[in-house]
């Protein structure tokens, strides 16, 4: 992965969080490459909530996943923190994931065979803590998702509702900046996933960053800053709308807003 | 820290497939069993003749004239003393300087009748050493004391057997008896208490002992040395001495090896040899077995990590790293591996001691037996288990995370 240029964003004083430069991430080989994403800028300062829209296949679990670490990027900068992802070795990475990041699935991914109370413990085991501590920490997450009396419970016995929440309960449990939630409501019926979206914004406005991919407009109500993505590339950026109108406000979007940057996405399809 | 929880998520996930576990372990446990059982037994029984040598005093070296296959160990008669030795007074005095040499007695077999008046001794042997050949042999000296340089020339202790059969009793101190018809005064009464294998079965108790001095004049003045009896300090020396001697003696004997040095620790690694290869052969088919229980962790782990590849997508998501993972899977490996070869060992004591109650020997244990099988144990569970714990280490997380998706 080439280092280009980044572009000139953000306040000099404190690195933005992420911040993308020219990145590209493409599949396969010579005549069936895919390009995921395509020569993408994108600048995410500290606690933003950023929806990151657009249809299947655009990108945006791509794009997520290299936000994550979890993915590499086929060319173009990557910086996480002012660090420059590309420098960073293996172990590294992992340890920026065990620390920094917290994953939230639509498929919530808990280990089937594990209780609750270690699911939500493990990103602590990786850092090396001891085995009560890590249980402690669980355990006080797993109260603030009010799902306490289930510690001991095995994922099969709980709800989807009560699974995203042990799901997203396990991404905060490491006390991470970066939240990254692919779809975090895509099984779960309206209840449940207006309960989830209140808890991320909470999260979000304990001062953490959240990127959130979603293909429901509704929830955009709860972020700050929508990103429509087409065929690999910004299609809709309201940051940039927004400064370009100097009326930036950080107050989540309120619907009207939200419904009209999905119309001007699907527009474009 | 870390590796406390390595082996927790091991046994956690051992404990999901309890059974497929038992299965895999039984692998080793059959492989450790049949190698501890060989090697247990085995060592019992090398352990067991080594001790049957070592009672019949392997620590005394006999030096005796020829070649070895002239006359080995078995079809040497001592008695023979028609052949001329070539054993001198000069290698008896060799040997007395020979390092690690506790004792030094030369045995000179004379021929002739041992008479107590009309009463004639049937093939007692006559016997002319040193006062050293009592302490070597072991003697239990019953009354009286053992011929030595500072005794009269005509004096003779003799072999408790021999009294009886001569005097009717055991108790002949002072009493006469003739050598070639030369009087003698019995000055002790002896028993013998071991029989060294390498005396060629000489009636130690049926003997008249005299002095070296007083053999040589029944042979005109010259030492007609048919064996030179060497004890060592302890068992373990014997085989230094030996060489020494044999060094010594080839050096007299103008670089002609026309002696024989016969030794207790020669049969001893002899017998060593033979179930040393006996030990080896086994093993090499024990091994076998322990070789199909390696590639059944292998095979299962290999299951394992097709099976739990969205589980290393979710861990490697929250922030494993790749050896945090192959640590992880080599645990498993392990830990199914040690605990085969802790139950492999009970199982191989438990069919040795039953086995064992029937044969003349118990099983060997010991601390080698225990961590050799341990350490195969741990080898085998390093050796089988590297290779899925580095495959599922190298497992990409974005396609283990799609797994079943």
């Amino acid at each position: 992965m080439a280092r280009r240029e980044k572009p000139k964003t953000g306040s000099a004083a404190t690195p933005p969080v992420i911040e993308l430069a020219g990145l590209s991430k493409r599949y396969g080989n010579r005549d069936t490459v895919v390009t995921a994403i395509d020569n993408l800028d994108l600048t995410i300062q500290k606690g933003e909530f950023v929806a990151i829209m657009g249809p299947s296949g655009c990108g945006k679990t791509t794009l997520l996943n290299i936000l994550g670490l979890l993915d590499t990027a086929s060319e173009g900068d990557y910086a996480l923190d002012g660090r420059h992802v590309v420098e960073l070795s293996q172990r590294k990475q992992s340890k920026i994931r065990s620390r920094q990041i917290g994953f939230v699935f639509q498929s919530f991914n808990l280990i089937p065979r594990m209780s609750i109370i270690d699911n939500v413990a493990l990103p602590l085991v990786y850092r090396g803590h001891m085995r009560h501590k890590n249980l402690a920490a669980a355990s006080k997450m797993l109260k603030t998702f009010e799902l306490q009396e289930r510690e001991y419970y095995q994922p099969h016995q709980l709800s989807g509702g009560q699974l995203q929440r042990v799901a997203i309960a396990r991404a905060l449990v490491n006390n991470p900046s970066i939240i990254l939630a692919d779809e975090p409501t895509g099984n779960l019926d309206s209840k449940s996933s207006d309960l989830i979206m209140s808890e991320l914004k909470d999260i979000h406005e304990r001062g953490n960053t959240i990127v959130m991919v979603t293909h429901n407009p509704d929830l955009t109500v709860y972020a700050t800053r929508i990103i429509m993505m087409r065929d690999g590339k910004i299609a809709k950026d309201t940051a940039t709308k927004r400064a370009r109108s100097k009326s930036s406000k950080k107050r989540p979007m309120n619907s009207s807003l939200s419904r009209a940057v999905v119309k001007a996405g699907e527009s474009t399809e | 820290m870390m590796i406390f929880a390595h082996f927790r998520i091991a046994f956690d996930s051992l404990r999901a497939n309890l059974v497929r576990t038992a299965l895999t372990t039984l692998g080793i446990v059959i492989g450790i069993a049949a190698i501890a059982l060989v090697l247990a037994l085995g060592e019992g029984a090398r352990q067991s003749v080594s001790q049957q040598i070592g009672n019949l005093d392997g620590n005394i070296i006999i030096i005796k004239p020829g070649q070895k296959g002239y006359h080995d160990i078995s079809s040497y008669n001592p008695y023979n003393t028609a052949i001329t030795s070539t054993l001198t007074e000069r290698d008896y005095q060799s040997a007395l300087h020979a390092p690690n040499a506790a004792g030094v007695a030369p045995l000179m077999f004379i021929s002739g009748s041992v008479k107590n008046g009309p009463n004639e001794a049937n093939g007692a042997p006559i016997i002319a050493t040193s006062n050293k050949l009592a302490d070597i042999l072991k003697f239990k000296i019953i009354s009286g004391d053992f011929i030595s340089d500072a005794t009269n020339r005509d004096t003779v202790a003799i072999g408790q057997q021999l009294a009886i059969e001569l005097y009717g009793t055991d108790q002949v101190l002072g009493q006469q008896l003739t050598i070639k018809g030369r009087p003698h005064t019995v000055i002790g009464v002896v028993k013998n208490t071991k029989q060294p294998i390498n005396l060629s079965g000489v009636d130690l108790d049926h003997a008249v002992y005299t002095t070296l001095d007083n053999g040589k004049s029944f042979n005109q003045g010259i030492a007609q040395i048919q064996q030179i009896a060497v004890s060592a300090d302890n068992f373990s020396q014997v085989t230094a001495l030996s060489r020494s001697l044999d060094a010594t003696l080839f050096v007299n004997h103008d670089g002609e090896r026309d002696f024989t040095i016969l030794a207790a620790d020669s049969i001893s690694t002899s017998a060593d040899d033979f179930f040393g290869t006996i030990l080896v052969v086994t093993s090499i088919v024990a091994s076998v077995a322990i070789v199909v229980g390696g590639i059944g962790i292998m095979n299962i782990l290999l299951v394992s990590v097709t099976e739990r590849t969205r589980e290393i997508g979710i861990r490697k998501a929250v922030g494993a790293s790749n050896s945090q993972i192959m640590w992880q899977f080599l645990i498993e490996a392990l830990a199914m591996s040690l605990m085969g070869g802790v139950v492999g060992l009970l199982v191989a004591y438990a069919i040795a001691y039953v086995v064992s109650s029937s044969l003349f020997f118990t099983p060997a244990v010991n601390w080698e037996i225990i961590v050799g099988s341990m350490s195969i144990a741990l080898f085998v569970g390093i050796i089988f288990g590297i290779y899925p714990a580095i495959k599922a280490a190298r497992k990409d997380p974005i396609e283990a995370l799609r797994q079943y998706q």
